[in-house]
């Protein structure tokens, strides 16, 4: 080879630094494949973190019969980690899931004692999920087979009983694994036994609990105590029906809690939790209003509560339900130390799915949807006739600045509550370091936008769920000029349909345009008739084009805006090498893209 | 102002901001103390690639370092993200050769910001490519034989993406 190929040649030395920015296991995987250089880097990062699938293939091409002849298949690292143990040292975070280990599949039949004597040979393990999202137990899993009845006896949970015994180590042979980080998410109920011996384990600095059938799991029966002296994160994903004497042992028992996300805790109690967590910042909870008032000894303790660095406080988006102004003194007595970094509002609702032009639509009707309700929310769910219901105060906005103005770096209210654009500008003055901002806005136009965020100099990332209003000012860009349909061309067929829907129905009511909301009934794919209230505007963010969002971006030199979403669609902006001039630069700006 | 020499024996005279946003630099000064007449060896850079570096450094004088002990999460937080400044864009638009030196300078004189877009640019490069795609891409030998490829695609087997 000639010395000059030697010198393009990608250094050894540079490998490993280069190949830690790549974050799809894809990508390692053909790396492993590219040379013995490259494998010997890809091929730790590629078994640091561990999951498997069963995929479902059809059992041969050419049958057309459409009955359940499909083939599932596993995926799985244990054999490869059972004939080749020098790869588990690599091993970080195991996932493992009910499905595989309620032995639904024959060919597998050895699965569990396998992945086991895998994760013996994981001396490096860190952390461990379990995941089991099937409710009905194992005769009605995945595959629909049936009369599978007598594999009860084969209960999952036995593969977390022998899981712990693993981690605990025994005497001789077996040091036990350094597990710091354990996740159960389970919708059916793992049994005492399990949970027993789940108690056992000490030494873990994260605990996240998400079991959605049996007696609510609280680190209660003495697992708090064993962790007290370890334990820095902890969720507990269903605590209503626990009395609130029980939270309060468990949660005075960790004291050196830094993070604690809570599902079903009276607001009240949660004030109580907080004074016995002097090192918490980042507390995640729902806003649930409680019958009894803080009572003066509360009042007292108050001047114990931690100050947070991030609250996510999430709410029940029917209006009905709560009294948003009680809600905001509570997110206030919460935030009464300076310090706040992310204050993020979330909204979800259990009783009716708000009508979106989401993909996922159809699907969020299934029951799984609203035990862990998705992170990527539902956009455009409000009408303008909440409006009053549902302002942010602005005075919460001001009360919030007063004590984090110099701290505050990520707002981010989804459609929890919906902000006028003047609120908006209130918020980016307020908060100068304002690095996300993400919202419910009435919009007159684009350009409205600019004038509100220009402010935000730190700002990198702008989500507006956008309610488009009737524009009083002479805009070019008013919505009434633009067709409901015009729209970009990338959205999946069922989002067609449902495009297709609204087009006819804004058709049929054009003519009470000027009232402004509609109220119609909706017939989604999934068959479901859905009674809400839409605007007829709605959909009109095809009003904003991809010029817009790059000209947002780059409004200014020293812009870092990268990321905006406006409607649900999402574009990102890079300055990316020329693809006409090798040695220049430009900003492309892309739409539709994967959120990160 | 501080003296440095590469490895091509030219030497540089830099303001101390300036050059201290390599940490190697920084604890050398903190080492030899403030009145050093001396210059610092750089055995590992050349004045070319030196250049380069010291043109980034003077751009980005005075921003915030990132902090020593930075946890894992924060670690990964700025791996992951695959914002680059346009000055930084443009600065990285080089040929692959000056594009691996800068990269290996900053990983000796531990600049990590530098390190940061060096390799976010090369990772991005190989980002959703085949094993074949990216031995072209940095003229790569494949020294597997079949049976090793064969071999290695089994074990990773379960990673594969169906």
């Amino acid at each position: 080879m000639a010395a000059h190929d030697l010198l393009l040649d990608l250094p050894f030395d540079l490998i490993q630094p280069i190949l830690e920015y790549l974050t799809d296991r894809r990508d390692w995987n053909a790396c492993c494949l590219v040379s013995k250089s490259f494998n010997k880097v890809a091929t730790p990062l590629l078994y640091r973190t561990l999951d498997s699938r069963i995929i479902t293939q059809p059992k041969n091409h050419s049958s057309n019969n459409h009955t359940n002849n499909l083939n599932p298949v596993l995926y799985h690292p244990a054999t490869t980690l059972i004939s080749k143990p020098s790869l588990a040292i690599h091993v970080r975070h195991v996932t493992e899931t009910g499905a595989v280990h309620r032995a639904l599949l024959p060919r597998y039949a050895t699965i569990t004692d396998d992945a086991l004597k895998a994760l013996a040979l994981c001396t490096n393990l860190h952390s461990f999920t379990w995941m089991d999202d099937t409710m009905y137990g194992p005769g009605m899993g995945a595959f629909g087979l049936g009369g599978m009845g007598n594999n009860i006896t084969k209960a999952p949970g036995t593969f977390l009983t022998r899981f712990v015994e693993l981690v605990r180590g025994n005497r001789e042979e077996n040091s036990g694994l350094p597990l710091r980080s354990l996740t159960i998410r389970t919708h059916s109920d793992l049994g005492s036994s399990v949970w027993s011996s789940l108690n056992t384990l000490s030494g873990l600095t994260r605990v996240s609990i998400w079991s959605m059938d049996g007696p609510p799991r609280v680190l209660q029966g003495g697992w708090s105590i064993a962790l007290g002296s370890t334990l820095k994160e902890l969720e507990l994903g269903r605590c209503a029906g626990v009395p609130p004497t029980i939270l309060v042992t468990v949660i005075s028992q960790l004291p050196l809690l830094q993070s604690l996300r809570l599902k079903g805790v009276a607001s009240n109690a949660i004030i109580d939790l907080l004074t016995y967590l002097p090192l918490l910042d980042n507390l995640d909870a729902e806003y649930l209003p409680s019958q009894t008032q803080l009572s003066p000894r509360d009042y007292a303790r108050l001047i114990m509560l931690p100050a947070l660095k991030m609250l996510t406080v999430r709410t029940n988006s029917r209006r009905d339900a709560i009294d948003p102004l009680k809600m905001y003194d509570w997110i206030r007595l919460l935030t009464n130390r300076e310090g706040l970094q992310a204050f993020k509002l979330h909204a979800f609702s259990l009783s009716l799915p708000p009508i979106s032009p989401s993909p996922s639509f159809p699907s969020s009707s299934s029951p799984k949807s609203y035990l862990f309700p998705s992170k990527t929310g539902l956009y455009n769910s409000f009408s303008i006739r909440d409006l009053g219901q549902t302002l942010i105060p602005r005075g919460f906005i001001l009360d919030l600045a007063r004590l984090h103005s110099a701290s505050l770096r990520k707002w981010e209210a989804g459609e929890a509550g919906v902000m006028m654009m003047g609120d908006v500008e209130c918020l980016c003055v307020s908060f100068p370091q304002l690095e996300v901002l993400d919202c419910a806005v009435g919009l007159e136009g684009v350009n409205s936008i600019y004038h509100a965020i220009r402010s935000a100099h730190n700002l990198t990332t702008l989500k507006l769920h956008i309610q488009w209003l009737p524009s009083s000012a002479a805009d070019s860009r008013s919505p009434y000029s633009t067709e409901i349909g015009s729209r970009s061309s990338n959205f999946s067929l069922k989002e067609e349909d449902y495009y297709e829907n609204s087009r006819a129905n804004a058709k049929l009511f054009r003519n009470f345009r000027d009232t402004d909301k509609i109220r119609y009934r909706h017939h989604s794919t999934s068959g479901f008739g859905i009674l809400s209230e839409v605007d007829s505007h709605e959909g009109m963010s095809g009003d904003f084009t991809t010029i817009d969002a790059r000209s947002l971006m780059l409004r200014s030199d020293g812009s870092i805006l990268r990321t905006i979403s406006v409607g649900g669609v999402l574009y990102r902006g890079n300055w990316v090498v020329s693809s006409s001039n090798p040695k220049e630069v430009e900003f492309v700006v892309v739409s539709n893209v994967k959120d990160i | 102002m501080i003296v440095v020499k590469t490895s091509d024996n030219e030497t540089f005279t830099v303001d101390r901001e300036v050059v201290e946003r390599s940490v190697l630099i920084k604890n050398m000064l903190d080492d030899i103390g403030e009145n050093s007449e001396q210059a610092i060896p750089l055995p590992n850079v050349n004045s070319s690639v030196l250049k380069k570096v010291l043109e980034y450094c003077e751009h980005h004088r005075g921003e915030p370092l990132p902090a020593a002990d930075a946890d894992t999460s924060q670690e990964d937080t700025r791996k992951r993200s695959t914002d680059i400044s346009e000055w930084d864009q443009k600065f990285i638009t080089v040929d692959q050769e000056m594009l691996f030196e800068i990269i290996l300078a900053a990983n000796y004189l531990d600049i990590k910001s530098l390190l940061d877009v060096g390799c976010k640019t090369v990772a991005n490069m190989i980002k959703g490519k085949t094993p074949e795609e990216i031995r072209k891409l940095f003229n790569i030998v494949n020294d597997f034989t079949p049976e090793e490829e064969a071999q290695i695609k089994k074990e990773n087997e379960w990673a594969e993406d169906r």
